[in-house]
């Protein structure tokens, strides 16, 4: 038996010896994955049970975590905010789908733009946005003290709500879009046949069927609200959570044994969602996906039911869109809900002060996401097609940083190499790295997808008729993958350039970036500047998705991962 | 082109770890004979697409060896062996034209460009594809995609053709047309074709031999006529169209000659095997070889009809006998359909049935 376990991996070893080129890329990965992936992670784990001077304390700073009400409040608090926002974007996401699948409602075109507008949209222009309505100077909060008295201001535990199911219900509406839609609706006319109401069809048939689907989409985004840094910094008022406390530790307060102790309590969840959402959703996923499209018919909504969906919406939308147009008019205002008369003094302050960020931002996102792209793609070619010894292994650490909340990243990119062997720290190349390995995940787990549609017979068909790897891959695998690499490539610049939470660690006064100087702006009380940056990044970003939609015919469907 | 063999010798491929270990092919040894075209019949995982792909390359053999023509091509890769495969859904390249799909081998065999041009339209006259050379696979019908798949495989001159499945994507009349197409074509270039399949109709219509596999291992070897008419094993007659098994036990033994009693009739039969008297045994029929007589006589027995089909050119009985076996008689050129609980006098043609020993 164990021979024979042996004489099988020995046969995988010499099949990849004979192979130098997918042997060096196996290896070529794993050295990539250890030192970019599992090295950052190890270090902030060491240093939370290290003490400067001191040496090893053990679990000490964790306890100091737990019994410190400060610190305690800090995790309530990211627990508290989490578990609403996800509540509140798994109803607004599951609204917006049911509306846009099963209804006749009218502007649907509009509502699917405005259900993924907030993909693209980082959290804390978001969050910003809020601030220029409903901050003390917000314009929706002078209307309101004059006409009515009073003022709602976003600052708080709310605030940070609203902007993260904003931020949120897109991926719960294309989850469950995604269900409704690929549901065969006869199931639910065999339920009428048989005799159930309309209610009835909806409790036991529609809302069971969907139920996996929305459940994995709420682990996700569970996970993404718990690593949420933008929103909670910006409009936390009084309340820290966990992301933010690591920053302040360590870049505040300098202490790095509480900053990485608070990244690791962060991490653990966020870990564990990730594990039980990929089980989950594998094991209990009643939604098969087939070639041929379902029976789809769409049936007459009860008119009470679809205008009040249609409200519902075009609110949600409102807000949406607001975003956008608050920033775009806050770049000309003068001081914004004091002077609101035109200017162009914020944009001329923008490209002379901060014209390294723009260009630094541009070039940097680039090559990360090139980086990504590629190294994403090589990964999904060896895990999906190849077999070698450490494939799990790989398949897990490739995929992990998806899990990883972003501040476990940008710390733990200082901390391990702000000291040798190797020194990255106050670099260019930090901040590359950063983004390459964040981002590769997206581009690994589509180039899998896209490798298991295209058909093994294929890459057969190429050997039988003569052709060697090397020929197969160039001729057959990489035209069938050049879809997912370019839309891998454009999603990764996207989520690149608007990356916070890990750059604030790794920026310096060299090689800033647009992201964290709008972050900084709002922190430091430049709206004005801040809007003129954010309207500049959000038109780099759909300038891009607009030239990739035009050149793929790609559709919202990319978003999906 | 010359002709070759195919030779398998004690060919076996397990998949999975113990203890799920699943044997796929089993000691398979078999001699594929030049110029002839084979077909590997089977339900569906008894290893008959495995051992394709043991031949084409595709899979790596655990046991035993491939020859083709004088030499082993055992650990020669797929893109080295003289076969080409036609499978089951084609595997045309999607983003290639079918110009480009057929050119494929020949250029990376660095044939000159005219040359290229020059086969691949004879190959697409001889396919009756022509004008269609620009197009995408996915704008060709079944019919034609499946003509291109096999134009892009002849057109390299291999010395083995193989087939897997090939059929089995298309609607019922265009699998007739296209396996009729296959054929010809197979004994015009005299080709040796191996060719998997689970349709017996389609088995027996195009094979000069069929190799019957079950459970990785070989059932059966023989033409089609033989493997209908004098299946070896239960499993053969069972798999191969209808079959009756009719309950019987030895009366008498003469010679090569035999006497079995079904009830109180007493049918005589031709026999090679050596059986005993009083032994229990089964004739083995198919439905078109029971007949009803209009008179009862030693030879022949009763029956009560329990359902009737009308099927066109047929009409099919389920009859029960007197021990309360049912069988199934196929009346060609039906005149009337018999009715339910009818009582009936049967007789089996004993040149063409035969005896089994009881399992």
């Amino acid at each position: 038996m164990i021979t024979k376990f042996y004489g099988k991996k020995v046969r995988e070893i010499k099949r990849l010896l004979k192979e130098p080129v997918v042997f060096s890329l196996v290896i070529i990965c794993f050295i990539l994955l250890i030192l970019f992936v599992i090295y950052p992670i190890f270090s902030v784990f060491k240093q939370s049970f290290l003490e400067e001077d001191v040496g090893f304390i053990g679990l000490k700073n964790y306890f100091t975590f737990f019994s410190n009400p400060y610190f305690r409040n800090v995790f309530y608090n990211t627990l508290l905010i989490s578990t609403i926002a996800t509540i509140g974007a798994i109803i607004v996401g599951t609204i917006f789908a049911y509306g846009l699948t099963r209804t006749d409602i009218p502007l649907k075109k509009i509502f699917m733009v405005t259900a993924i507008l907030p993909m693209i949209t980082p959290p804390f222009v978001n969050a910003f946005a809020f601030i220029l309505l409903l901050g003390r100077v917000g314009v929706i909060n002078i209307y309101l003290e004059k006409f009515f008295g009073f003022k709602f201001i976003i600052y708080g535990i709310h605030g940070v709500i609203i902007s993260q199911i904003i931020t949120t219900f897109p991926l719960a509406f294309l989850v469950t879009s995604s269900a409704f839609s690929s549901f065969n609706t006869s199931l639910e006319d065999a339920a009428r046949d048989l005799g159930a109401g309309e209610f009835r069809v909806f409790r036991t048939i529609t809302l069971p069927l969907i139920t996996p689907a929305i459940l994995a989409a709420a682990l996700l985004i569970y996970m993404t609200n718990l690593s949420a840094f933008g929103a909670p910094a910006l409009l936390g008022g009084g309340i820290s959570v966990l992301a933010v406390e690591a920053v302040m530790q360590t870049l505040g307060v300098m202490d790095w044994g509480m900053g990485t102790t608070i990244t690791i309590i962060l991490l653990i969840p966020s870990f564990l969602l990730f594990y039980f959402q990929s089980v989950y959703k594998s094991k209990r996923s009643y939604v098969t996906v087939t070639g041929a499209p379902p029976q789809q018919e769409q049936r007459k909504t009860p008119s009470s039911i679809k205008w009040a969906i249609f409200i519902f919406l075009s609110f949600i939308s409102a807000i949406v869109l607001t975003v956008y147009i608050v920033i775009f008019f806050g770049g000309f205002a003068k001081v914004w809900g004091v002077d609101s008369s035109f200017t162009l003094a914020h944009y001329k302050l923008v490209f002379s002060n901060t014209w390294r960020s723009i260009v630094n931002s541009l070039w940097m996102a680039t090559m990360g996401a090139i980086g990504a792209g590629f190294i994403g793609m090589i990964l999904a070619y060896l895990v999906a097609r190849r077999s070698f010894i450490g494939k799990r292994f790989m398949d897990f650490f490739g995929t992990l940083p998806y899990a990883v909340p972003g501040t476990m990243m940008g710390l733990g990119f200082v901390v391990a190499f702000n000291k040798p062997p190797l020194v990255l720290t106050g670099t260019a190349t930090i901040i590359i790295l950063d983004y390459i390995f964040r981002r590769m995940p997206f581009g690994f787990r589509t180039g899998v997808s896209t490798l298991k549609q295209i058909d093994v017979a294929l890459e057969e068909a190429s050997a039988d008729l003569g052709a060697r790897w090397k020929t197969t891959f160039r001729r057959i695998m990489l035209p069938l993958m050049k879809p997912a690499f370019i839309a891998g490539v454009t999603f990764a610049f996207i989520r690149a350039i608007t990356e916070l939470t890990s750059t604030i660690f790794l920026v310096t006064p060299k090689w800033r970036v647009m992201a964290v100087d709008i972050y900084n702006f709002v922190e430091s009380g430049s709206l004005g500047s801040a809007a003129a940056m954010s309207t500049l990044l959000m038109a780099i970003v759909i300038i891009l998705l607009l030239i990739l939609f035009k050149a793929t015919g790609a559709t919202v469907s990319m978003f999906r991962m | 082109m010359e002709k070759v063999a195919v030779e398998l010798i004690n060919v076996t491929k397990k998949f999975g770890e113990e203890p799920n270990q699943v044997i796929a092919v089993d000691h398979f040894t078999y001699k594929f004979e030049e110029g002839k075209l084979t077909t590997l019949l089977g339900p569906s995982g008894c290893g008959k697409t495995t051992t394709l792909r043991c031949i084409a390359g595709f899979t790596e053999l655990d046991e035993g060896d491939v020859i083709i023509g004088s030499k082993t091509v055992k650990d020669l890769p797929p893109y080295l062996r003289p076969t080409g495969t036609v499978f089951q859904n084609y595997a045309l390249f999607p983003h290639m034209t079918v110009y480009e799909n057929i050119a494929y081998g020949l250029k990376i065999k660095k044939v000159p460009e005219d040359k290229i041009r020059k086969k691949i339209k004879d190959v697409l006259s001889m396919f009756q594809l022509e004008g269609m050379q620009d197009r995408n696979p996915s704008q060709l019908s079944g019919g034609q995609q499946q003509r291109v798949a096999i134009a892009r495989v002849l057109v390299n001159e291999p010395q083995v053709l193989l087939f897997d499945e090939p059929l089995s994507n298309l609607d019922a009349k265009l699998r007739v047309y296209m396996r009729e197409e296959i054929r010809s074509l197979q004994e015009r270039l005299g080709i040796t074709t191996i060719y998997v399949t689970h349709d017996q109709e389609e088995a027996m219509s195009i094979s000069d031999k069929i190799v019957i596999m079950n459970a990785g291992k070989i059932e059966q070897i023989g033409e089609p006529v033989e493997i209908y008419k004098k299946p070896s094993t239960k499993f053969v007659a069972e798999f191969i169209g209808l079959t009756n098994f009719i309950k019987a036990k030895v009366k008498e033994i003469k010679e090569n000659k035999i006497i079995v009693s079904v009830n109180s009739s007493l049918l005589t039969f031709h026999i090679s095997e050596k059986f005993e008297k009083g032994e229990n045994v089964f004739i083995v029929t198919r439905p078109e070889m029971i007949y009803f007589v209009p008179n009862k006589d030693l030879e022949s027995f009763e029956g009560v009809i329990k359902n009737s089909f009308f099927m066109g050119p047929i009409a099919r009985y389920e009859i029960a006998l007197l021990n309360d076996e049912i069988i199934t008689l196929d009346e060609a050129n039906p005149k009337e359909l018999k009715r339910k609980g009818e009582k009936v006098i049967l007789k089996v043609d004993t040149s063409s049935a035969f005896i089994h020993k009881s399992i």
